[in-house]
């Protein structure tokens, strides 16, 4: 589902049963996305 | 005293007045007063030694919680409401012309993190929690905080891989909000629905990264939605980038163990270069994987804000993290996800 404001939906979740506390504890960190060094400068240009 | 000719003082006396608008209240005109002698020595010292000592104002304690009582805004549903007070569109381009070189710092940007020790089951942080989530047969972690109605804000990337498919949703994604050492002292909420930006479905890390938010509906439990249960976090949008948040997260890779929620300081530092104006903001931070989607609050404590959310960061920059600017497109989803139910 995607609406006209550049919005995407899933379909509805399947139910399922609860999280155990040891699911919960084992479960990893998501990677977080990571770039490549660039060049970040302190403030964009300013147009002219 | 309406009758000027009967005034003390030689401009006549004023009746007291009140500025309608600012509420300060005004004395007639004093006269400047001379002694015969010309001097200005009005009080003899004998005079100022005998002058008695004012009281000093004593109010019951009733009185004061009266006085002191927080002006909280609230909607039909008794929360703090989205407000936010989205400026002008163009708030942005102002800011570039009288600010462009008055903010911001270089890496690193300074920031203080710290472990949260309030009690999590206090409001505004049991509206923070953690995202359980499966994806390619994997169970990982994130944050996200209530926003209002059965809604929940989060980064894109926890909730869609980017890859283009709808192979990419995450599934069994529930919400446990106020998670501490194992608890779950609100229980376990489970995603209905969720929803992405466009531009991170399609595109992902490579060019969706400036539109790196996410949000889910959340099934009612018992019924009951979970802003009824936990309370929500406001929305803001459009806001300049010159501000100061308050990030949280349950960062669980290296060095912290995601058992904890964790909070961290900063103010805008620099842009990132991804996505087009306005680039995401760049903050000093060293939250590490599992806080992504954690809320960049503004103004937490008296209005809390949602206005980032803890999304990507550079390889060799471990003390810097962004989040999108949240612009249109950030409530755009936010109204997505507010009017589900």
């Amino acid at each position: 589902m995607q609406d006209r404001k550049g919005n995407k939906g899933s379909p509805d979740q399947t139910k399922e049963k609860p999280w155990t506390k040891e699911e919960m504890e084992e479960a990893e960190p998501l990677p977080m996305p990571t770039l490549d060094d660039e060049d970040e400068t302190k403030e964009p240009k300013k147009k002219k | 005293m309406a009758d000027k000719s009967k005034g003390s003082g030689g401009d006549g006396g004023r009746q007291p007045e009140m500025d309608a608008t600012e509420g300060n209240m005004s004395t007639p005109m004093i006269a400047l007063q001379t002694t015969d002698d010309g001097s200005d020595e009005l009080w003899t010292a004998a005079e100022m030694e005998d002058a008695t000592p004012c009281d000093i104002l004593e109010i019951d304690d009733d009185d004061l919680a009266e006085d002191d009582a927080p002006t909280e805004t609230k909607d039909a549903d008794g929360g703090t409401v989205v407000e936010g007070g989205a400026p002008d569109d163009d708030a942005e381009a102002a800011e570039e012309d009288t600010q462009a070189t008055s903010g911001g710092y270089n890496y690193p940007g300074p920031f203080t993190r710290y472990e949260v020790f309030t009690p999590y089951t206090q409001y505004p942080y049991r509206a923070i929690g953690k995202l359980f989530f499966k994806r390619g047969g994997r169970s990982y972690v994130c944050s996200a905080s209530s926003i209002g109605n059965n809604a929940i804000y989060s980064a894109g990337h926890c909730l869609h891989a980017g890859n283009n498919s709808s192979s990419g949703w995450a599934t069994n994604v529930v919400f446990v909000p106020a998670y501490r050492d194992g608890q779950a002292p609100y229980g376990q909420w489970q995603a209905k629905q969720l929803f992405v930006r466009t531009s991170w479905y399609k595109h992902g890390i490579s060019k969706g990264l400036a539109q790196d938010m996410g949000a889910a509906v959340l099934h009612k439990k018992n019924g009951k939605k979970i802003s009824q249960v936990v309370g929500w976090l406001g929305f803001a949008w459009n806001w300049s980038k010159y501000q100061h948040w308050c990030q949280y997260g349950y960062p669980a890779a290296s060095p912290f163990n995601g058992r904890r929620l964790i909070a961290n300081h900063s103010s805008f530092a620099y842009h990132g270069s991804v996505g087009a104006n306005p680039k995401p903001l760049g903050v000093g931070s060293d939250l590490t994987g599992g806080s992504s989607g954690g809320p960049w609050v503004l103004k937490f404590g008296t209005a809390n804000y949602v206005n980032g959310v803890n999304s990507y960061r550079r390889k060799s920059k471990p003390q810097e993290m962004y989040s999108p600017y949240f612009n249109n497109n950030a409530k755009s989803l936010f109204d997505t996800v507010r009017n589900l139910n």
